[in-house]
């Protein structure tokens, strides 16, 4: 088991009243899995995210990363686990805007624990990684310089720059042309199919049959919504 | 650390620190303006307490004497002379040497005859003139080396620290070139613009001063001099001394003024210790004030790039990293503002000396070229350090549950 929650729970207090945003939350998750999660806005898709990505601190329950609870691990440990174990898309820009695109993408490298690449390993596999999103020749650019859909695609690089084992997407088409969008989920089916988990927040119907399987989030509960088993049976 | 080192990770971070610094030019300014300040304050506050305290040592070195007697009426004119250089001349008995000499506790004596060259094409500068006695002086030829001394006893003269000869080395009174045997170390004190000189060689210059039509005093009488000078023994009471000679010089029918040197460095030193407590005082506020600023400019800077930050902690930077970060901005931010407040501190302290030191109406002697270097490596340091604290605190402020807010702002 990849990632696994137990009775995830995290409240808010909004004037003295406490809220609820994540509700009892069991969940797990493989390697190479694509799960898509749906919901209207408010339902707790974000905080969810953001609690299996360690941002954000569980009120209650736990949120276990290959058996470890993410409770329990310090600052370090989590950062660790956020550079290269779990990458984290959020939903806005978050290129730095004094950085080009490439140091950008070697930002998590630089600053973070970074994995056990060389410098040389992450320059030839950015590269390669520009060249497959058809950004070779971006790579100079500032972000204010890049479109949205490739700042989109800019964006999964560097959650891919890594080699992480699970990608947590908050809406990565979000700002997207259909044809844009179906481009880069077909990426996120293709990088599952590598044996990397990823895990996409969506509210775009179109989306859904690129996951393997489809969760609706309703007022803080996760619920099963769908099983698309022929991506099982294409993946397989 | 291998990693940092194979990484070029310190290259990184210095280039990202450079660049987020670059991108907010206002507040990067703002931010050297403060840290130039800091540094300007410590810099200049140190060396100028230091100066002030070493003009005042060296003023007590080289006034020599313990009492000056000088005519009556004198002793203002005298103080002044001393601390200004500024030439007022009246005379009186020569006999009065020996009058000090054979007063009980007196250790030695030695008289000084003072006149001026004048703002005219006879002479190079105007500058005030003072004749010793080479065979009993103790004031001015302790200062020289033995090559000096036999020259100005040959009849060449020696300059104050700010008198500044032709460039043949000689300097001109009364239409007479004199060559010029060495000049004096620097007392910040009105004997800097002072020449010196035997009697003999007064002698032929009040002679030149004659020709010229200057009559400050008969070269033929002998019999007077400007002061007395008096070494006192040590332990021996100045007030006694005091009071024997004067009591002796009305015998003699001598009226008199009796100007105990202690008595002007003691006005000087408490303008000194004036000076001092202000320039700490302002040197304190100064540093208070601008490192309160350049917490204040960090905190509102940081707090804008709060998104820059939840970025860095969602691709797995951790809070350690980026205080390093900051810090690294900080450091260099207080490096250049440092660098610019130690400059400016030196433009405005070296060459003005002179002005300031009369500003204050306190000596001023600059202190070694090491010294000033020490002092700009201790202020950089202060400023770098307080630079990289201010931005240390000012990132801790920003809190760690903030990451997950600020991702979500303006969704």
């Amino acid at each position: 088991m990849l990632i696994k929650t137990k009775n995830l729970v995290k409240s808010y207090e909004r004037e003295g009243v406490s809220h609820r945003v994540v509700d009892q939350v069991n969940f797990t998750m493989d390697s190479g899995e694509f799960v898509i999660v749906k919901g209207t806005s408010g339902s707790g898709k974000t905080t969810l995210l953001n609690l299996l990505s360690g941002i954000l601190t569980p009120s209650g329950g736990s949120v276990f990363f290959e058996g470890n609870d993410l409770k329990k691990m310090d600052d370090r440990q989590l950062s660790e686990i956020r550079n290269h174990r779990i990458s984290y898309i959020p939903q806005n820009d978050t290129l730095l805007s004094t950085l080009t695109l490439w140091d950008n993408l070697r930002l998590p490298f630089f600053l973070g624990k970074g994995g056990d690449l060389t410098v040389e390993e992450l320059d030839e596999r950015l590269e390669r990684l520009l060249e497959e999103f058809g950004l070779s020749d971006r790579k100079g650019a500032y972000p204010k310089e890049l479109s949205g859909g490739e700042i989109r695609r800019g964006l999964i690089i560097r959650s891919l720059a890594l080699d992480p084992d699970l990608i947590i997407a908050d809406e990565p088409t979000g700002s997207l042309d259909p044809v844009t969008t179906l481009t880069v989920m077909e990426k996120f089916r293709r990088i599952s199919q590598k044996g990397i988990a990823v895990l996409a927040v969506s509210h775009q119907p179109e989306t859904f049959p690129f996951g393997d399987r489809l969760y609706e989030m309703k007022e803080g509960r996760l619920l099963p919504a769908k099983v698309f088993t022929e991506n099982r049976i294409r993946k397989d | 650390m291998e990693k940092e080192q194979n990484r070029g990770v310190r290259q990184y971070i210095d280039r990202y620190a450079f660049h987020s610094l670059k991108q907010k030019p206002f507040q990067s300014w703002l931010l050297g303006i403060f840290a130039a300040l800091v540094a300007f304050s410590v810099f200049t506050g140190t060396l100028l307490g230091s100066s002030m305290r070493s003009g005042i040592g060296r003023m007590k070195e080289r006034l020599g004497a313990d009492l000056m007697i000088v005519p009556a009426g004198q002793q203002e004119k005298t103080e002044k002379l001393l601390l200004t250089g500024n030439p007022e001349f009246s005379y009186l008995s020569r006999g009065l040497e020996k009058v000090a000499k054979n007063t009980k506790g007196v250790d030695k004596t030695t008289s000084q005859f003072y006149f001026s060259s004048v703002s005219a094409d006879c002479c190079s500068t105007r500058v005030q003139l003072i004749a010793f006695d080479p065979e009993t002086d103790f004031a001015v030829l302790p200062w020289l080396n033995r090559e000096e001394m036999e020259k100005t006893k040959n009849g060449q003269v020696l300059i104050g620290a700010d008198v500044i000869p032709q460039s043949d080395h000689r300097i001109k009174f009364y239409g007479q070139e004199h060559p010029v045997a060495g000049k004096l170390s620097r007392t910040a004190t009105g004997l800097d613009q002072s020449v010196f000189m035997t009697r003999d060689t007064m002698n032929r210059i009040l002679r030149d001063a004659k020709k010229k039509g200057f009559h400050f005093l008969s070269p033929e009488d002998k019999g007077k001099v400007s002061a007395v000078l008096i070494k006192a023994e040590e332990g021996t009471s100045l007030d006694k001394i005091e009071t024997t000679i004067a009591k002796k010089a009305t015998a003699e029918g001598e009226d008199i003024d009796i100007v105990r040197t202690q008595k002007v460095i003691g006005t000087v030193s408490a303008q000194y210790d004036f000076f001092d407590q202000v320039i700490r005082f302002l040197e304190g506020v100064l540093m208070i004030v601008s490192s309160l600023m350049l917490f204040l400019i960090f905190s509102f800077s940081f707090r804008e790039r709060k998104k820059e930050f939840a970025v860095l902690r969602i691709v797995g930077v951790t809070t350690r990293r980026i205080r390093r970060l900051t810090r690294t901005q900080g450091v260099l931010i207080s490096l250049i503002g440092g660098l610019g407040g130690i400059i400016t501190g030196a433009v405005i302290l070296f060459p003005f000396r002179v002005l300031i030191s009369d500003a204050l109406k306190v000596p001023l002697i600059t202190p070694p070229v090491l010294f000033v270097a020490g002092v700009a490596l201790v202020a950089l340091l202060i400023t770098i350090l307080l630079g990289a604290a201010a931005a240390d605190i000012a990132t801790r402020t920003l809190g760690r549950a903030e990451t997950y807010f600020t991702l979500r702002e303006g969704e």
